[in-house]
């Protein structure tokens, strides 16, 4: 399936994780620290690689950067926090996704295949949608305004990706909901507009001008295409 | 203070009062051979008379009469003096006895002070070192967690791996191996809750607020909890046109699962879970009512401290007393109140118990802003 390297200093980690990878299909070589996981990785050319965050000597993040300075290989890192600093900074150093400790093997093999089907048929190109100076990673769930992070909750996110694929197109808020909660909740068209509200809040420069997500009068909302 | 300081009427100096004692007799003496000398020379030398009737009444007249009244004035006199000085020391002896009592019970209040500061220091001291030892505690279990992690990973992979091949075992260590799996994974979530817990009481728990539509939510996590088939093991009631809560999504569910999982794990099965929302006040009111044994009146104040388990002596359910722990930490985190009611139904093997937390409303457009936008 796919050549992985794993770098933790855990050896017994490294040792079970190469074994029930090895059983489904994937071909995987341990390295035990940073140092000896860049060897690895210049000498085996990994397709995808799986790294530890805290590890004596050079550690994860290290690691990551020297990676990123030669090379687009997807890296997973396992964090050893649940903190949504430290996964941020994972995506920011260029991190592909992450797992937290204690993660079960399953839950990793299913993102390493979603992470290296994405990489392998989209070429290094995970879903980023672009419009004007915005830009919005779907994969790491990022949003960028002229390059500045905006914080958007997982439902106004959903909202944004939802208009910006149909960018050009008015979309009624049957269809946003529709898109976003499911078809039973197709009715429940209410929330739509305090949800776009708050959205253009965080969004917009000036929400009362808004560039982003635009209002069509009695029919619905939608982000303008590009020109 | 001194109250004497305030005494402005001073008694005469005892010089003085000494010289009108003297004056007293002198002035009368002096008065009464001052007026024999003039009379015997009136009658005597110059008038030639002898020793008369004349000579003796007026030397009675002026040299008895004239000086007993100045005698006797003066004797008034000096017993006013005398009894003003009487008062005068009476009043300098209450001052002084005073002045001794204020002393001796501005001493008093000053001991008192001083205690009542130092065990004002010795609190502060005692509160300080508590708070030092729940910080303590807090990063040992904090640190004790992040260690258990990565041996627990390993387990878990390890019992995954052995689990592939589990048709392969002997029967009787399938049952051990399903067992062994269950009770990791509740580890996990124990150390995922207490890492939580941590988080949050380390201050460092970052809410992302917006608008949560709360019935997806709700009925996504009663899903996740009892599976997708509603009316059998849970029901859902949200009242029509229920605005969206002022919450952070994932943390919302978290307390939402926290309720449920608790309902789940104490309530039968035979009888659904309820579900609801309502508005009210201003806030989203959120309940979830059960069929399952309640809780203890004595209790109600307690299920939402850490560690805490429902009935302690219970050692079939499997809870470890932070879920509702954590529920109250995330809702007040969002602006909301936590509770519980029970019992609630009359049935004496099932009276239930009712949780219940409020959030507040998310807040709405101000009207014209943007236009109405009805679904076309």
């Amino acid at each position: 399936m796919a050549r992985l390297l794993v770098i933790d200093d855990d050896r017994s980690l490294v040792e079970l994780l190469s074994d029930y990878l090895t059983r489904a299909g994937h071909e995987v070589t341990g390295a035990p620290d940073g140092q000896r996981g860049l060897a690895a990785a210049a000498e085996t050319r990994p397709e995808l690689i799986i790294l530890d965050v805290t590890m004596p000597g050079l550690d994860g993040w290290q690691t990551l950067a020297r990676l990123r300075a030669g090379d687009t290989v997807p890296v997973i890192m396992l964090t050893a926090r649940g903190d949504e600093a430290e996964i941020l900074r994972g995506f920011a150093a260029g991190a592909d996704d992450y797992v937290t400790k204690p993660f079960s093997f399953a839950q990793l093999a299913a993102r390493i295949g979603a992470v290296v089907e994405r990489t392998s048929s989209g070429r290094q190109a995970p879903e980023v949608l672009r419009g004007s100076d915005l830009e919005v990673d779907t994969v790491r769930h990022r949003v960028l305004r002229a390059g500045v992070p905006i914080e958007l909750t997982p439902t106004e996110f959903s909202i944004l990706v939802t208009l910006m694929r149909e960018a050009g197109r008015v979309l009624s808020a049957r269809q946003i909901v529709t898109e976003v909660w499911g078809s039973e909740y197709m009715e429940e068209t209410g929330y739509i507009r305090r949800y776009v509200w708050h959205l253009r809040q965080k969004l917009e420069v000036d929400p009362r001008q808004p560039r982003y997500v635009l209002n069509e009068r009695g029919i619905g909302y939608l982000f303008p295409a590009a020109e | 203070m001194s109250l004497s300081s305030n005494n402005r009427t001073q008694p005469p100096p005892p010089s003085a009062a000494r010289l009108l004692r003297l004056l007293r007799w002198v002035l009368p003496v002096a008065l009464f051979v001052i007026a024999v000398v003039i009379e015997w020379g009136e009658h005597v030398r110059i008038e030639g008379e002898s020793v008369s009737p004349s000579f003796f009444v007026e030397t009675a007249l002026f040299g008895l009469i004239g000086p007993t009244v100045i005698f006797l004035t003066l004797s008034w006199v000096v017993r006013l003096i005398d009894a003003y000085a009487r008062t005068s020391d009476e009043l300098a002896e209450v001052n002084r006895d005073l002045e001794a009592k204020i002393s001796q019970r501005t001493a008093h209040l000053e001991v008192a002070t001083a205690q009542l500061a130092s065990a004002n220091d010795d609190l502060a001291a005692a509160n300080e070192e508590l708070r030092q030892l729940d910080r303590l505690k807090s990063e040992f279990v904090s640190l004790v967690s992040h260690q258990l992690r990565a041996p627990l990973t390993n387990i878990r992979g390890a019992l995954e791996i052995i689990s592939e091949s589990a048709d392969g075992l002997p029967p009787t260590s399938r049952r051990p191996l399903e067992i062994l799996t269950l009770e990791t994974g509740h580890l996990s979530t124990l150390i995922v809750k207490i890492l939580d817990v941590s988080r949050i009481e380390a201050g460092r728990l970052s809410l992302s607020l917006g608008p949560v539509a709360v019935e997806p939510l709700l009925a996504r996590a009663c899903a996740g909890t009892f599976g997708p088939e509603r009316g059998r093991r849970w029901r859902l009631n949200v009242e029509a046109g229920l605005p969206p809560a002022w919450a952070d999504e994932m943390l919302l569910e978290e307390v939402v699962r926290n309720l449920l999982e608790n309902a789940a794990r104490y309530a039968p099965s035979e009888h659904p879970v309820a579900v609801s929302a309502t508005i009210g006040g201003g806030h989203i009111r959120v309940v979830v009512e059960d069929h399952g044994p309640g809780i203890p009146i004595e209790e109600h104040g307690l299920i939402f401290g850490s560690f805490h388990r429902i009935g302690e002596s219970d050692s079939t359910a499997s809870g470890y007393g932070l879920g509702l722990y954590l529920a109250e930490k995330l809702v007040v985190a969002m602006g909301g109140a936590i509770g519980v009611e029970s019992p609630i139904w009359p049935e004496p093997d099932g009276p239930g118990s009712r949780f219940f937390f409020t959030l507040p409303v998310a807040p709405d457009e101000p009207r014209g802003l943007d236009d109405e936008t009805e679904d076309a």
